[in-house]
C-alpha cells in the first residue's frame, strides 16, 4: 500500500487530480445539455473519459517507469506483481473516476437531471479507467517513459478517437465510452456494456501477460495478443448489426398517459411538468387535420417506434426550450410516410419537405413559427418554396388538399428522377 | 562519435523515419476523426508525424547525463543536430511524397513535425525523457478543445489541424520550431537526467 503522503509527493495523477477535474467539468459545459434525463446526461459526460483516459494512461506509465528504474519490478519482493501493480494503480484510477464522476455530476445538474449519475456508466467508467491504467501501466514497465508516455496518451487517443469514427459503426460500443447514448425513448444496452467489459478485461490481461509472466519475451507477447484476440472474438458478436447508438428502447412502463376526448398523449417522466399543455397542443392539431382530411392517430407517445403500438404517433421534443411550433412540428413530422430506402440514394424524399410543411401549417402552426421553420428553404422553378405552396393549398378545396397529399405522399416514395409537377397543388 | 551514435540509438531513429515514411503512404494517414465535439477535426498523419520526435527524444535521453555534461565533446550539439536532421529528413521526405503524389498527407505530418520538433526543443530543460510528452499532450489538447468555428475551422492555437494550404499555420510551425531551437540554444548546461534507463 502506497500512504497518501507518499502518493501527493510523487505520483503525477495526484498532482493533476485538480486541473484534470477541472477540466473535466468545464469540458461538459461546452456540450448540449440532455433533456433532463439522468441516462442520457450521464452518458454526454462520460465523453471526458477520451482524455482523461489518455492523461491516466500516461500517469501510469510513469509509475511503470518508475518502477523499472527503480528496479522494484524486477527485484524479489514479499508482495506479488499483482499486489505492487494494484496499489500503484489504484490512486490513478480513483483520480480519473473522481474527475469523470464529477463532470458528470456537472452535466447531470445543467441538464435539470439530478446529481446522481447512472451507477452503470460510473462502473463501465471505473472498468475503463483500469484497462487503460493497466495498459500505460505495462508500456511503463516495457518501454523507456520517453517512448511509453506518448505511446500511452495516443493509444488511447486512438481507441477512443479514431475508432468511433471507423466503419461498421458498432465497433465504438467496444471502446466503453458510450456517448452516442440515449435519447430520451432509449434506455443504455446491456450487451454493449458486457461487449465492452470484456473487451477491457481482455486490455488488463494482455497488459498482466505481458509483464508478470513467467515466460520468455517472445511466449508473453503471445500470450498478450491471445488474450485480445479472445476478448474480441468473445465481444464483437455482441455488438455486431447494432446502430451507432448502443441503446435498446426505454421501459415503456414508464410512461405516464393523459386522455382528452378521445386523444391519449403518453410522456415520459422527465416532460410531465409540461404534460397539460402538450396534450392540449396536441389536442388542437389533431382537431385541425382531421378538419382537414388529414388521417391522424388517437394514441401520440413519446415511445421509441420499435414497441409503440402499431397505430399510435411516435413523437418526442425537447422538454426545455421546444414551443407549441416545434410540438406541432414534431407530431407532423410523425404523420410522414417513411423516408424511401433507395440504394444510391433517393430523390423523392425531397417531397416530405412540402409535405410536412403542410401539415405544420395545417396544424396550426404560427406564421412566425412556419418562417422559422420553412421560410428559408429552397425557391427554385422545380422546386418552389414550401411556404409557397402552403399557401396555395390553404386556398385550395378539401378535396384538392386530399388529392395533392395523395400524389406527394407517391411522390416521396420515388428513388428514380420523378415529375415535380407531382407536387404541385393544381398540376 | 560511434559510441554517441550508438548510445543515442541512431537505427532506431532510422527505423522511426522509414515507418514515419511508410505508414504516410498507407492510406490510414488520410484517415481522420472529430473525437470531441469541442475539438478539431485530425488526420491521422498528425499522429505519425509523433514517431520521429519521440524516438529523438528517447534516443538523446539513453545517454548518461552526468558525463555528457562534463565530456570534451559536444554533445549537447549533436543532440540538437541530430533532433534537426531526424525530423528535418521526416518533413523533407513528407513533402517529398506528396509532391510526387504517393502520400496525400505528406504536407500535414510535414507541418506537424516542425511543430513537434519545436515542443520537443522547449521541454527539453525538463529532460529529454519528459519532454517527448510536450507534443503528445499539444496533439491530445488540440483533439480534445481545438475546435475553432465549426468543426472544419481549428481554434487559432490548434493550427496544425487547420488546412495546409493556410499559410499561417506555416508561419506559425516554423515560429514554434525556431523558438524551441533558441530556447536551447540560450537554455543553460544542466544535466535533469542522472542515469541512464535501465534496458
Amino acid at each position: 500500500m502506497i500512504r497518501l503522503r507518499t502518493a501527493v509527493r510523487v505520483m503525477p495523477a495526484i498532482w493533476l487530480a485538480l486541473p484534470l477535474t477541472a477540466f473535466a467539468c468545464w469540458y461538459v459545459t461546452l456540450l448540449y445539455a440532455s433533456d433532463g434525463y439522468t441516462v442520457d446526461a450521464t452518458a454526454k459526460a462520460s465523453m471526458t473519459i477520451g482524455f482523461v483516459g489518455a492523461v491516466l494512461a500516461a500517469c501510469a506509465a510513469w509509475e511503470g517507469s518508475r518502477l523499472r528504474r527503480s528496479g522494484l519490478w524486477a527485484a524479489p519482493s514479499v508482495r506479488s506483481r499483482w499486489a505492487v501493480a494494484f496499489w500503484v494503480l489504484l490512486p490513478v484510477v480513483l483520480v480519473g473516476l473522481v474527475a469523470v464522476s464529477a463532470a458528470m455530476v456537472v452535466n447531470l445538474a445543467r441538464s435539470g437531471a439530478g446529481f446522481v449519475p447512472d451507477w452503470r456508466f460510473v462502473a463501465m467508467t471505473a472498468i475503463d479507467l483500469v484497462a487503460y491504467s493497466a495498459a500505460g501501466l505495462a508500456a511503463g514497465l516495457l518501454l523507456p517513459i520517453a517512448v511509453a508516455g506518448p505511446l500511452a496518451i495516443m493509444g488511447t487517443f486512438i481507441w477512443l478517437g479514431f475508432v468511433p469514427a471507423i466503419e461498421p459503426v458498432w465497433l465504438r460500443h467496444l471502446t466503453g465510452m458510450f456517448r452516442d447514448c440515449c435519447g430520451l425513448e432509449q434506455d443504455l444496452a446491456l450487451r454493449a456494456v458486457v461487449a465492452s467489459t470484456v473487451v477491457d478485461l481482455g486490455i488488463v490481461a494482455a497488459a498482466g501477460l505481458l509483464t508478470a509472466g513467467p515466460w520468455p519475451r517472445l511466449t508473453r507477447a503471445g500470450a498478450a495478443l491471445g488474450a485480445l484476440v479472445v476478448a474480441f472474438v468473445i465481444a464483437v458478436p455482441m455488438v455486431a448489426g447494432m446502430i451507432y447508438a448502443p441503446v435498446v428502447a426505454r421501459d415503456t412502463g414508464l410512461l405516464q398517459c393523459k386522455e382528452n376526448g378521445d386523444l391519449t398523449v403518453c410522456l415520459w417522466p422527465e416532460h410531465q411538468a409540461r404534460a397539460d399543455e402538450v396534450v392540449e397542443i396536441a389536442t388542437a392539431a389533431r382537431d385541425r387535420w382531421m378538419g382537414a382530411g388529414i388521417t391522424v392517430p388517437a394514441l401520440f407517445t413519446e415511445a421509441d417506434r420499435s414497441v409503440a403500438p402499431s397505430d399510435a404517433l411516435f413523437f418526442s421534443f425537447n422538454g426545455a426550450d421546444s414551443d407549441e411550433g416545434n410540438v406541432i412540428n414534431s407530431l407532423a413530422s410523425s404523420l410522414l410516410p417513411p423516408f424511401p430506402d433507395c440504394e444510391g440514394g433517393s430523390t423523392g424524399g425531397m417531397a416530405l419537405i412540402y409535405l410536412q410543411a403542410w401539415y405544420d401549417a395545417a396544424g396550426g402552426m404560427s406564421q412566425s413559427a412556419l418562417e422559422r421553420e420553412w421560410g428559408e428553404m429552397l425557391d427554385e422553378p422545380n422546386y418552389p418554396a414550401p411556404l409557397k405552396l402552403v399557401d396555395q393549398l390553404e386556398h385550395a378545396t378539401p378535396a384538392q388538399q386530399a388529392d395533392w397529399i395523395s400524389r406527394t405522399e407517391t411522390a416521396s416514395q420515388q428513388c428514380d428522377t420523378w415529375d415535380p409537377g407531382l407536387i404541385a397543388v393544381q398540376p | 562519435m560511434i559510441l554517441w551514435a550508438k548510445v543515442h540509438g541512431l537505427p532506431v531513429i532510422g527505423g522511426a523515419i522509414v515507418f514515419a515514411g511508410l505508414a504516410l503512404v498507407t492510406p490510414v494517414s488520410v484517415a481522420s476523426a472529430t473525437p470531441s465535439p469541442a475539438g478539431a477535426t485530425l488526420a491521422a498523419a498528425c499522429i505519425l508525424a509523433l514517431a520521429v520526435p519521440t524516438a529523438v527524444g528517447w534516443g538523446c535521453g539513453r545517454g548518461d547525463g552526468l558525463l555528457e555534461i562534463v565530456g570534451v565533446r559536444a554533445v549537447r550539439a549533436l543532440d540538437l543536430a541530430l533532433a534537426i536532421l531526424a525530423v528535418g529528413f521526416t518533413v523533407g521526405t513528407a513533402l517529398l511524397l506528396e509532391k510526387v503524389g504517393i502520400a496525400p498527407a505528406g504536407a500535414i505530418t510535414a507541418r506537424a513535425g516542425l511543430v513537434y520538433l519545436g515542443l520537443l526543443l522547449l521541454a527539453s530543460p525538463l529532460g529529454w525523457r519528459l519532454a517527448t510528452l510536450a507534443p503528445a499532450i499539444y496533439l491530445l489538447a488540440v483533439a480534445v478543445a481545438g475546435r475553432g468555428e465549426d468543426m472544419y475551422h481549428p481554434a487559432p492555437w490548434a493550427w496544425i489541424a487547420a488546412p495546409v494550404d493556410n499559410r499561417a499555420s506555416w508561419i506559425l510551425s516554423v515560429g514554434v520550431m525556431a523558438i524551441g531551437l533558441a530556447s536551447y540554444l540560450i537554455a543553460p548546461r544542466t544535466s535533469t537526467h542522472h542515469q541512464p534507463e535501465p534496458t
